[in-house]
């Protein structure tokens, strides 16, 4: 689906990625982890060609990252952006049409089928019940789902996602993990998301890319291949307990206690 | 049951055309001599009924009615650049002349194209900071009529009517808002910031400059004709987007009817509260304005 392929990049003198390589598999999910500054951000940014590599290139099916057009990436990749704040009070309905742009930017509006699109999509985040909402009055939780429905309504093949849940309460945070799932697993989405919540990337990732605090990557693989206590000291500096809790056959990471 | 949503969907067209309609007459009919509604019909629509020509009918075909169509036209054209400005800059309290004025529009435009909005507001303000200079050295060196005429633009003001200049106006404002018209979906995009409009699949640079060139221009106009007339552009956006929300298929020609509306009768408050003298109708949009921009900031503070 994607292949990256001796990435490098740097801002000025500071290196942030080095050499980076792997592939992307199509309908699997993949949470990169790593240290605040490793650059998971910056990576999500060169894997939909916003930045421009120092050396290597991120391959996709239908070119170069970076030298694909804004229009063309965005029928190939949608992003779920962290919550910022909203100046504007379009309705929850409008908001998830603009998600329509790229498949069609006609000056007379988006289709009849893109409507339905977008009709689905309100169901399918269960949002429907808000869209005549402003969305300047939800919560973050539901302005969340929101950005995510928009994000889908682009009906992209693959979904790329920025710490999404680090401002949600445990129960969005779970309905929108669960939300993942079934879309990675029912239809095939490839999901590439950062998160800092080791447990819950074991719970719903294929696979997990753990990058050090200079970029570099330490592993890949599934969640109990890379989530290890010399992966995570490594990676964090923290010495952790890695268990598998047998009641949810989950992968529990427990760090050193402070006192 | 559809018509009526239909209609309901369509209903601000009727509310802003009536508005305007009403604000005409009322900027027809007053002034330093007023005119009663119903000689004014007359005048307008009726035959003329005493063959020669009237006192009244010379009053508002020669004065008033290039007034209140110049009124209505710089109105327009400022609503409808600062809501374009207020998407791109994503700060639904921006004004037109953010960028600095007329000429810095222009400029911005060109700075557009290399800086992200904050050095693009700054570049504005220096701009607009080395204007103000020049202008004070003008003041200086002119004689004294040359500065009340000049006060008199910098107030913004509608009394020097060119007739002749008012169709072409009209054509290059009307192929101003087409363009950014036409762009309405993409400057919804623009309310989402830059990075998420990117991403959604806008080429954010070009989009950026076609918009402050073709916005720049509508500025342009106004404020050749008609000098700094203020808060238009800021405040009528804004009370368009509360009443009828911020999606710019809509905005922009309901800026452009409620913009132009509130000028004309903006300019017949000027001309009647202190009649046979004139204010500046900048200072009348100002007296509105200003209290209305502190009210908003006042809301925003309290989200």
């Amino acid at each position: 689906m994607i292949h990256v392929e001796g990435l490098s990049f740097s801002y000025g003198d500071e290196a942030i990625l080095q050499q980076t390589n792997f592939h992307v598999y199509p309908g699997e999910l993949l949470t990169i982890l790593g240290p605040n500054g490793a650059g998971k951000s910056t990576l999500l940014r060169l894997l939909r060609g916003r930045l421009r590599p120092d050396g290597g290139c991120v391959k996709w099916r239908d070119g170069i990252a970076h030298q694909l057009s804004r229009a063309h990436m965005a029928t190939l990749v949608a992003v779920l952006p962290q919550l910022s704040a909203q100046p504007f009070a379009f309705s929850v309905r409008e908001m998830v049409s603009m998600g329509c742009f790229a498949a069609n930017s006609s000056i007379w509006g988006i289709s009849d089928e893109q409507k339905a699109v977008v009709e689905r999509t309100l169901k399918q985040t269960d949002i429907a019940h808000l869209a005549n909402r402003a969305v300047c009055d939800l919560s973050g939780g539901e302005l969340q789902r929101v950005l995510l429905a928009r994000a889908l309504a682009q009906q992209t093949p693959v979904l790329l996602l920025d710490e999404v849940t680090s401002q949600l309460d445990l129960g969005h945070t779970r309905s929108i993990a669960k939300l993942l799932y079934c879309l990675c697993r029912a239809e095939r989405k490839t999901i590439i998301q950062v998160s800092h919540d080791m447990e819950l990337a074991a719970e719903i990732s294929q696979r997990i890319l753990l990058l050090d605090s200079r970029g570099e990557t330490l592993a890949l693989g599934t969640p109990s291949q890379v989530l290890t206590a010399a992966n995570i000291a490594a990676a964090f500096g923290v010495q952790v307990k890695v268990e598998i809790d047998n009641n949810y056959n989950a992968l529990r990471v427990n760090p050193a206690p402070i006192r | 049951m559809d018509n009526v949503k239909q209609f309901s969907r369509f209903s601000w067209v009727l509310w802003l055309v009536f508005a305007l309609l009403l604000s005409l007459l009322i900027g027809l009919s007053c002034g330093t001599v007023s005119i009663p509604l119903r000689e004014l019909l007359n005048v307008l629509f009726g035959s003329a009924s005493d063959g020669g020509v009237s006192l009244n009918s010379v009053v508002i075909h020669k004065i008033r009615l290039p007034r209140v169509l110049f009124a209505a036209l710089v109105g327009a054209a400022l609503s409808v650049s600062g809501a374009s400005f207020q998407a791109v800059l994503r700060n639904p309290l921006a004004d037109p002349y953010i960028l600095g004025v007329s000429g810095g529009a222009a400029l911005g435009s060109v700075v557009a194209c290399y800086g992200d909005n904050n050095t693009l507001i700054l570049a504005g303000v220096m701009v607009g900071s080395l204007a103000s200079a020049l202008l004070l050295f003008l003041l200086w060196l002119a004689p004294s009529d040359s500065v009340r005429n000049a006060v008199f633009w910098l107030a913004g003001n509608l009394a020097n009517v060119r007739a002749d200049w008012l169709p072409w106006g009209y054509v290059f404002s009307s192929i101003a808002f087409l363009l950014l018209w036409r762009k309405a979906r993409v400057l919804d995009l623009f309310t989402q910031g830059e990075d998420c409009a990117a991403d959604l699949g806008l080429d954010v640079g070009r989009a950026r400059m076609q918009v402050f060139a073709v916005a720049g221009v509508l500025v342009a106009i106004a404020v050749s004709m008609a000098g700094l007339v203020g808060f238009v552009g800021l405040v009528i956006p804004h009370v368009v987007r509360l009443l009828w929300g911020p999606g710019h298929a809509r905005l922009l020609p309901a800026s452009a009817l409620a913009g132009a509306a509130f000028l004309v009768l903006a300019d017949a408050l000027s001309r009647t509260v202190l009649a046979p003298a004139e204010l500046p109708v900048g200072v009348v949009t100002a007296l509105i304005g200003a209290p209305f921009f502190l009210y908003l900031l006042r809301l925003r503070g309290q989200r």
